[in-house]
């Protein structure tokens, strides 16, 4: 700890000592950036100053402060999608400029490429960093008519999918569990409906989508592989405003508008799936199964309020919910699955001076999942889920326009409730275990800075302490030799059980080689304290999340990677290759011959074992942004590997997402102002499967024996699909448009999964070893409407 | 058994909703290479019995099956292995012998001696060019208290068909694992049931009720379900054998029935049998026992 806060002083020196170097008389232009039709704040906009060719992008609330010499200077915000906007500027004391973008007219975009865009993608320090907008992702061929953000974002290159339909992240080889989804900074444990086909993200409410692939930034952590930031809209503060959709399997509905004008305003926006409601009438009364079935829901919903110019406060808050209901009136069998999450963020941002911003965010975050199944004679009920308690403090401090130093803590209590079961055999109510819960501290404490130390070069340099202690309730069970349970010990309520301190140096470069082409390097390594494993082939939502204990160590990440970004033609075209190298250690697994029922009375990390991994590879990527056709095509070239001294004889195997070559190619083409069109094609090498190769008799019964871990590749997956969008009104009080999506267009058959189905009777000579391909989606047309007014 | 009960609902569930939801299920051809053959053992030796084992070998996984079941047993069945078993440190060679009427049809055996409670055995095969070895050792048998019929309770309505339940009391010493065989009626042969095997981990020194069905046949038909096969109805002459076996044997049998109950299920995941063969593969099992009678009443 003497060391940590010793680096920290250190780097404050560093980044005090080189504002001081220039004396000279000096103020700080500072502001907000907004939406001029609706006073939605804009983050990532680029403010950029002519004169001194600086430049700098607003935060995640739209706030920018830049510290210049004394002088007269031409200010340019630019934003993808909006009118540039240009301003001179007499900087003789501190100035406040708070700026409204107007969006562009569809006429306008040919001509609007100035010389003033900043390149923010040669410009900045980040790699690996991609945001998408929204509005382009409305555009773009949606699977059952829903706009997925998700999807969209596992269509960039170094993110996989984990096959048909899944919206499952696994970037650039690490886990489903390595990602930090965040809804307006709380954390979302499980981003899926409906085994994953869909994400819990309802597009309407969105505003932004970030995606931190490599060189995390020091103010996040906790997660080894990305961070998916995801920020709620605000609400309109200009007027009412109702925006829905009606689709063919779910329907949309978002109301926005000022509480009190251009001071408060709220949003609240709400989906469900409605296939359950739509088949019932088709159920004949005396069906078997009647009152089966499956919906989803979410619920989005944000109040901001401008308490004054510097304080703005924010509640969000998030609930959603998957029902899976299955009812036999033959066997009497009745099955209840709700599972879902819950969040809440309070947000408070608060400018100390203009150099000096704040964001205090209190959260709470709560992932669950139910089951209860019934029979005549017999209940049966399981609960799993995980509860956060979140405390953050966000400091973003602007030194000098060469600086700007981002510090903070965070603070989370973790309550993880693992399997857990209870149930009644006629009228008698049996328990398999107390109920476990493991309790857990995580906190961390961050500084970063982001030094031009001249026009070339740009170096972000960042430390993270975290540290996570496990506290008491909790029975930990002890083992003899042959693996038997033969003690315990307990621990009182708040009781430190195992305590694990650690370091998070990040380091990131960019030198630019001229005004089209740069290039990047970054260091960065990160902890990881919570985990899943999967006993099951594929992420069910039955997938526990567990902390670290005394037997599973923090997860440690380390990558590097190296990039050459350039553009082309005024920036109207992005390129880059960015090359990554990845390990990852305190990898987990379940131990081989694990069986589902081994947690009862048991603590799950018996049964883990513990491996490193690696990962490497190469992204190219080619982006237009800007004109009426826009797009991109992203390729990979990856890696990744896992070592387990326990599994596979210790052989390194290749992870099951190892996905050899992945192409993406995305576009969207505005024909007029009626119709827009967008297309998506996508080609995958097959996941990986363990599958047996030999068999023997045992008993007189057949078993499988199998080899090598993810011995086999499953076929290529790939696909094509097309959206038109048709806008009946486009401008004027009541707006709307339809959407015409294709869903795999050539009704490719690809691999969901594979298994083997040893069936039939040997004695009869009808027995055969099968192995079934099961695909998912043939072609799927779906038809959406949307309107606003 | 509720374990089961909660994996068998969490496959039902995902797979109609996977199902459901326009899915397309067709056979493919996969190529993968089988490993070289390995020895696969499958021996027993019981308290005061001769020793019995079954020497077979594994072969590829994918690939035409001999339609003939004859055939299919020589394709797997070894004939000309080099068998023994070490005892108080005298090697025994075992003859092969076939007796089509009884499983296992054909196996090695000697009569040089049999089985004793708290013996070890040391059990080498040559065959295939390799050699694999295993030892076990024969726990003392465990009593049980009482045998008793009842209806199946999972269904209100039933009137005839229902289960074995076994009263127990397990010693006060950790590490006992017990496997229940049985035989119904006129049934020639003590066959396991299926899922009636536990160990004492969380029961240790305490007295135990289990219920349990039928036993299952060797070589049964895949994925079928029979009521009539499955419980016992009223009147059934019930024989039992509640066999004592040692901990590393109980991992075999506990692994080896998941690994072979699932089967066909296509979101489980591989499960590795643990055995207690170097150089081979399958169990080479020590086992004591107790046997008791019941005609199934009210």
């Amino acid at each position: 700890m003497k060391n940590f806060t010793r680096l920290i002083g250190t780097l404050l020196l560093i980044v005090l000592s080189s504002s001081a170097l220039f004396s000279q008389k000096k103020f700080t232009l500072s502001g907000y950036v907004k939406d001029d039709s609706n006073g939605e704040s804009m983050p990532g906009a680029n403010v950029y100053i002519s004169e001194t060719k600086q430049g700098a992008a607003t935060n995640t609330y739209g706030f920018y402060s830049l510290t210049l010499p004394e002088g007269t200077y031409t200010v340019s915000i630019s934003f993808v999608g909006f009118q540039d906007f240009k301003q001179t500027v007499q900087l003789n004391k501190d100035t406040r400029l708070n700026i409204n973008l107007k969006t562009k007219s569809i006429e306008a975009k040919e001509v609007e490429i100035t010389g003033t865009r900043i390149e923010q993608n040669l410009k900045s320090t980040d790699m690996g960093r991609v945001e998408v907008s929204v509005e382009e992702m409305k555009k773009l061929p949606a699977f059952f008519g829903e706009v997925d953000l998700v999807k969209i974002v596992q269509l960039i290159p170094g993110v996989k999918n984990a096959g048909e339909g899944n919206t499952g992240l696994y970037v650039r080889g690490g886990g489903p569990d390595q990602n930090l989804v965040l809804l307006d900074e709380a954390v979302v444990y499980n981003a899926a409906h409906l085994l994953g086909f869909f994400s819990v993200f309802n597009s309407d409410a969105v505003k932004t989508v970030d995606l931190h692939k490599g060189g995390m930034p020091a103010q996040y952590g906790g997660r080894l592989a990305s961070v998916l930031d995801i920020s709620m809209k605000e609400g309109n503060m200009k007027k009412f405003q109702l925006d829905g959709g009606i689709g063919l399997i779910a329907s949309r509905l978002t109301a926005q508008g000022p509480i009190k004008k251009d001071t408060s305003s709220f949003i609240i926006s709400a989906r469900r799936t409605y296939l359950d409601v739509l088949v019932q009438p088709f159920i004949r009364e005396t069906s078997p199964t009647k009152g089966s079935g499956y919906y989803f829901y979410d619920l989005n919903t944000k109040i901001n309020y401008r308490l004054s110019d510097k304080d703005r406060l924010f509640i969000s808050g998030y609930f959603g919910r998957d029902v899976f209901t299955f009812k036999s009136t033959e066997s009497g069998f009745n099955i209840r699955i709700p599972w879902g999450n819950a969040t809440v963020s309070t947000r408070w941002n608060h400018l100390f001076s203009n150099k000096l911003f704040l964001n205090t965010s209190l959260i709470f975050s709560d992932y669950q999942f139910e089951s209860n199944v019934e029979q005549t004679a017999f209940k049966f009920n399981v609960f799993s889920g995980v509860r956060d308690y979140n405390a953050k403090m966000d400091f973003t401090w602007y030194p000098s326009y060469r600086h700007t130093v981002k510090f903070g803590a965070n603070y989370i209590y973790h309550r993880f409730t693992p399997n857990n079961a209870s149930g009644e055999l006629v009228g008698e109510a049996f328990s398999l275990g107390p109920p476990e819960r493991i309790f857990a501290h995580e906190s961390a404490v961050y500084i970063s800075d982001d030094f031009d130390v001249n026009d070339k070069l740009r170096i972000h340099t960042g430390l993270r302490g975290s540290m996570f202690n496990q506290v008491g309730p909790f029975t930990r069970y002890l083992k003899d030799e042959q693996g038997f349970t033969n003690d315990s010990i307990v621990y009182d309520r708040g009781e430190p059980i195992q305590t694990y301190p650690n370091l998070e140096p990040r380091l990131m470069m960019r030198y630019q080689l001229n005004g089209k082409s740069s290039i990047k390097a970054s260091y960065t390594m990160n902890y990881q304290y919570i985990h899943i494993t999967s006993l099951a082939n594929q992420s069910l939502p039955t997938d526990l999340w567990f902390p670290s204990t005394a037997l599973v160590r923090p997860q440690k990440g380390v990558q590097y990677s190296l990039g050459y970004y350039r553009n082309f033609k005024e920036n109207a075209w992005e390129a880059s290759i960015e090359t990554y190298y990845k390990t990852m250690d305190n990898q987990v697994e379940f131990k081989d011959g694990t069986l589902p029922s081994d947690g009862l009375n048991d603590n799950v990390d018996n049964f883990l074992t513990f491996g490193r991994g690696e990962a490497y590879g190469a992204e190219f990527f080619l982006k237009k942004s800007l004109g009426n056709f826009s797009g991109w095509i992203g390729y990979t070239l990856s890696w990744t590997t896992r070592t387990f001294p326990e599994l596979n004889n210790g052989k390194t195997f290749y992870a099951r997402y190892d996905r050899r070559h992945d192409l993406s190619l995305v576009l969207s083409y505005d024909l007029n102002e009626k119709w827009t069109f967008g297309t998506v094609f996508v080609y995958a090498s097959g996941n990986l499967m363990w599958l047996p190769t030999n068999i023997y008799y045992f008993e007189g019964k057949p078993v499988l024996q199998y080899g090598e871990r993810n011995n086999y590749r499953m076929p290529a997956y790939h696909r094509w699909d097309l959206s038109a969008t048709w806008y009946t009104r486009r401008s004027g009080k009541y707006r709307a448009n339809w959407n015409f999506s294709i869903y795999n267009v050539y009704s490719r058959l690809n691999p969901f999964f594979i298994y083997i189905d040893p069936e039939g009777d040997v004695t009869e000579g009808t027995f055969e070893n099968n192995a079934k391909m099961v695909s998912l989606f043939p072609i799927i047309p779906s038809v959406t409407y949307n309107f606003s007014f | 058994m509720k374990t089961r009960i909660f994996r068998l609902w969490v496959a039902f569930g995902l797979t109609i909703l996977v199902f459901g939801m326009s899915a397309c299920e067709r056979e493919i051809e996969i190529e993968l290479e089988g490993t070289e053959p390995t020895i696969v053992v499958e021996g027993l030796i019981e308290a005061d019995e001769n020793p019995r084992v079954l020497i077979t070998k594994n072969r590829g996984f994918f690939g035409d099956f001999p339609t003939d079941f004859a055939a299919l047993l020589d394709t797997f069945i070894l004939q000309d292995a080099t068998v023994s078993i070490t005892v108080d440190g005298t090697e025994y060679p075992l003859d092969f012998v076939v007796n089509p009427f009884q499983y296992p049809f054909a196996y090695y055996t000697t009569d040089a001696f049999v089985g004793e409670v708290g013996k070890s055995y040391f059990l080498r095969v040559q065959a295939l060019g390799k050699t694999a070895t295993a030892s076990t050792k024969i726990p003392p048998a465990v009593p049980i208290d009482s045998l008793y019929f009842g209806l199946n309770v999972f269904n209100a309505d039933e009137d005839s068909l229902g289960f074995l339940y076994v009263v127990y009391t397990d010693p006060d010493t950790l590490g006992n694992a017990y496997r229940l065989y049985a035989r119904r009626n006129s049934e020639p042969q003590f066959f396991p049931v299926e899922g009636a095997i536990t160990n004492d981990q969380f029961i240790n020194g305490r007295t135990v009720t289990f219920f349990s069905g039928q036993s299952e046949k060797p070589f049964a038909p895949q994925d079928t379900f029979i009521e009539s096969q499955f419980f016992y109805t009223l009147g059934d002459t019930i024989y039992m054998k509640f066999c004592s076996i040692g901990s590393r044997e109980f991992q075999f049998y506990n692994t080896f029935e998941a690994a072979t109950g699932t089967n066909g299920n296509p979101f489980a995941s591989p499960i590795l049998i643990q055995s207690n063969v170097s150089g081979g593969l399958g169990l080479w099992c020590g086992q004591s026992f107790y046997l008791d009678t019941l005609i199934a009443t009210q």
